[in-house]
């Protein structure tokens, strides 16, 4: 039997009204007011008396995506639940994105270039190989000479892998890594079987990890359901709770809370802004986590297809334009952060100083534009794709107010990262990642990131001082740096951010955890280890 | 009739290949980069075209659409680009939930539209007619997805009845099936149900006008005799004719519900691969479609053989 739930009325507000709304608010450019959020838990979740003594019952989850191929290497952060039920990776990643045991048991740098991991002796793969330090060193191997991938410019840098013993595993870089022990939590630190790899079995279509769940593929169906059951002989057996994992792929954001509402699902991933409010209306306990920060990235500050952009008066002033927790209501419903910066509330690299920056003084703005000798405003455009829409409308319209005219042009997913990496668009709304600085700055914001199509070079004195920044060994050392960098990026306009975006999680109240669930920022769902059901 | 069966057939080859090529060729026009969605967002143009060029992405057109076709012929429908899963077994695991799915829908449409046509004919000017027309009027206007969205909150949110999402396939369990197609159907049916009763209310007031409708009256026949026996039967073949075109738009129709019950069929496939470009996809999406509907085509022509002994004859 389906469970009952709420009523008719807040059901109904959750869908086409709370578009509506977010978009008068964001016309309207909110000034403060708004109701701030940090990242949160699911309250009452965790609970560990009751919790079973062996794996019992099915937990069901509903995913935005589908798994398309069982090779981590292919994958991205989005299908981590998918991948980690079968896989381990070496390390996981706590809610200040800070790495954690997990295959690795410790790690250190005993060079600026090499990472040396001590390894778990009692891990095993379902195909019955062991886990050892070959193994992590056939794992990286591959990784370095696979075809391109996501995860691509995680092993690039890697020069050596070797085996010291067999728990020590030590990687030497071409450049200094200072976030490798968290790349490590990624699809990038899944571990594959190495019998798996020497055997050529094919990873798109059959999985060959060491996780606590093992993939059962007469119950699963592709691309719609994919089904585990408890590994026996699991290292962590206090982390296998449930003797089923069911995931479910249900693509749209209403349906994957439904399913939940109705008693079909335990838990709903990728929760969208505006229904977490109507999730926790109808009793889901929802957890909240910062993965990425949005910024509208200035692509032309040469001035080459802009010439505005060259002048950093009108930089200034489209920085000021963007009124952060106007954003925050009319985009994310109120549930994101409108603090500035990168770093995400709770992370190590937080920058506190810079969330006080002013936002939305619409008069200093134009003032600005008019010493700039933009007056009148000027125009520009940036591609826009289905899921940004909200986001572009609400800054196109906070920019309005100072005579800015931000044309949105329609592309498609793939075209807008053409487009972005090759110079079709003087700036673009771009998240980055809010968890590991350097992913931030050498994948987005850096010359020598992929996004650097007009051949800029203003930020050769920052790659000096995040490169510094990854040789340091201190985190209190390395975040002073970073600190530096992220206050240089919000004085000189390179990108600007509009604010933190919630990542939410819906859980069913008959889901219990015996501790906090393995869930990095950016990934959709928590991974299932210590989850149990209560019913 | 078996000839005008075989010059369909015959005529569909043809069709079959201008269809799937127009498919292939409009879908080369796309920006879209496979290479781009696999390497993800942080990727140089060097590793996107690396991996465009293993995909044969970097070949001419024609020459992959040839490759395509050829393969096609020996019944391969390729890979897809991005699971690497055979298209095929795609296919066959999301067409039976477009078929139920338009199964279902025509089921309602029919089970509705036509009683609903006769009755409101038989009381033509009359207020049950009036009644029943304002009903198909509400019943077109009705988007399928809100109308799918208030029969979710009221039988499987306020009165847990009917599963919210998912599809359960017949080979799992008749009844779950049932269950699970419930909702989706009368959201997908009841537009073609208001189509079919209005055609079915006008053709046989036309026909119930007819001077041999008249004549049987006068010869004293049963109002029931003579409108199941005589003009039922005249009347329906415009019905079949907007019964056939409404399962093309059940057909097409699904892919909306499919999203708002979470059910993975055709348009959900079609979606997906023509987002990311998954182009050995899109052709075997094309060519079940255009083959679903020259299968219905074919059906009507049949039926009006059965209708109408002078088309028989031709």
């Amino acid at each position: 039997m389906y469970r009952t739930t709420k009523s008719l009325g807040g059901l109904l507000r959750r869908g086409g009204l709370a578009i509506v709304i977010a978009l008068t608010v964001s016309a309207c450019g909110g000034q403060g007011g708004s109701v701030v959020e940090g990242p949160r838990s699911a309250e009452g979740l965790i609970e560990t008396e009751g919790a079973p003594l062996t794996p019992t019952g099915t937990l069901r989850m509903t995913m935005a995506h589908p798994l398309t191929s069982w090779d981590p290497l292919m994958n991205t952060h989005q299908i981590s639940p998918h991948l980690f039920t079968e896989y381990d990776s070496l390390t996981v990643t706590d809610e200040k994105g800070e790495a954690q045991p997990w295959l690795a048991t410790e790690w250190a740098r005993p060079e600026m270039d090499t990472w040396e991991f001590k390894l778990r002796e009692d891990v095993t793969f379902h195909d019955g190989s062991t886990f050892d330090a070959d193994a992590v060193k056939a794992n990286l191997e591959r990784a370095r000479t696979a075809p391109a991938g996501p995860w691509s410019y995680v092993f690039a840098p890697i020069t050596e892998v070797t085996a010291v013993d067999p728990t020590t595993v030590r990687v030497t870089f071409s450049e200094a890594r200072a976030g490798f022990p968290y790349e490590m939590s990624t699809p990038a630190g899944a571990m594959v079987s190495p019998k798996a790899l020497a055997d050529g079995v094919d990873l798109n279509s059959q999985p060959a990890g060491s996780g606590g769940w093992i993939w059962d593929e007469s119950e699963s169906i592709e691309g719609t359901k994919l089904v585990y059951t408890a590994n026996p002989d699991y290292w962590n057996a206090d982390a296998v709770l449930v003797e089923k994992v069911e995931l479910n792929v249900v693509e749209d954001a209403n349906a994957r809370v439904n399913g939940v509402q109705a008693g079909q699902a335990d838990i709903a991933g990728f929760l969208a802004p505006p229904l977490i409010d109507s999730a926790e209306q109808a009793r889901m306990r929802v957890g909240i986590k910062y993965g990425l920060v949005d910024n509208l990235a200035i692509l032309d500050r040469n001035g080459e297809m802009v010439p505005a952009f060259k002048e950093p008066k009108v930089r200034e002033a489209l920085a000021l334009l963007l009124d952060r927790e106007g954003y925050n209501k009319a985009v994310y419903g109120g549930h994101g952060d409108p603090g500035n910066g990168f770093g995400a509330p709770g992370t190590w690299w937080y920058n506190e100083e810079l969330a006080d920056t002013v936002t939305g003084d619409v008069e200093r703005a134009k003032e600005l534009l008019a010493e700039a000798g933009y007056p009148a405003g000027f125009e520009f455009e940036v591609p826009n794709i289905g899921q940004r829409k909200t986001a572009n409308e609400a800054i196109a319209n906070m920019l309005a107010r100072g005579g800015v005219t931000m044309k949105l042009v329609t592309v498609t997913n793939t075209e807008w990262i053409q487009d972005t990496a090759r110079g079709r668009f003087p700036a673009a709304l771009r998240p980055t990642s809010a968890v590991d600085p350097w992913t931030m700055w050498d994948g987005n914001i850096s010359n020598h990131s992929p996004y650097n199509p007009f051949g800029l070079t203003d930020t050769a004195d920052l790659d000096e001082k995040m490169a510094e920044a990854a040789s340091l060994d201190e985190r209190a050392d390395q975040k002073k740096l970073v600190d530096e960098v992220t206050s240089e990026i919000v004085a000189r306009h390179l990108v600007i951010p509009t604010g933190f975006s919630p990542s939410a999680v819906g859980y069913n109240p008959n889901v219990a955890a015996t501790q906090e669930p393995i869930l990095s920022p950016g990934e959709p769902n928590p991974r299932p280890h210590y989850l149990w059901l209560k019913d | 009739m078996l000839r005008q069966v075989l010059i369909r057939t015959a005529t569909a080859i043809p069709l079959l290949l201008l269809v799937s090529a127009a498919a292939f060729f409009l879908g080369t026009l796309s920006r879209s980069s496979p290479g781009a969605i696999i390497v993800g967002q942080g990727a140089t143009p060097e590793q996107i075209q690396e991996v465009e060029q293993g995909l044969g992405l970097d070949r001419p057109a024609w020459t992959r659409f040839v490759e395509w076709l050829g393969m096609a012929v020996r019944g391969d429908l390729g890979s897809s680009f991005y699971s690497s899963a055979p298209v095929a077994d795609s296919i066959m695991q999301a067409l039976p939930v477009t078929l139920s799915l338009t199964v279902g829908g025509l089921f309602v449409a029919m089970a509705l539209g036509v009683p609903a046509g006769i009755f409101s004919a038989l009381r033509a000017g009359k207020p049950t007619d009036r009644t029943v027309g304002v009903l198909t009027s509400f019943g077109q206007a009705v988007p399928s997805f809100w109308l799918g969205m208030i029969l979710i909150i009221v039988f499987s949110l306020q009165f847990p009845l009917l599963p919210a999402i998912g599809y359960v396939p017949l080979t799992e369990s008749v009844s779950e099936w049932a269950m699970s197609l419930l909702m989706p159907s009368v959201a997908l049916g009841l537009a073609a149900a208001a189509s079919i009763a209005r055609q079915t209310r006008s053709s046989l007031i036309g026909v119930l006008q007819q001077e041999y409708i008249r004549t049987a009256l006068s010869k004293g026949l049963s109002k029931r005799r003579i409108i199941l026996k005589h003009a039922l039967k005249n009347a329906a073949s415009p019905v079949v004719t907007v019964i056939a075109f409404q399962v093309v738009h059940l057909l097409s129709g699904s892919v909306v519900i499919e999203r708002v019950f979470n059910m993975r069929g055709l348009g959900t496939l079609a979606i997906d691969s023509a987002v990311h470009y998954d182009p050995y996809v899109i052709q075997a999406v094309v060519v079940v479609s255009v083959v679903m509907v020259l299968v219905v085509y074919l059906l009507l022509d049949i039926g009006y053989a059965w209708l109408n002994p002078k088309v028989r004859a031709l």
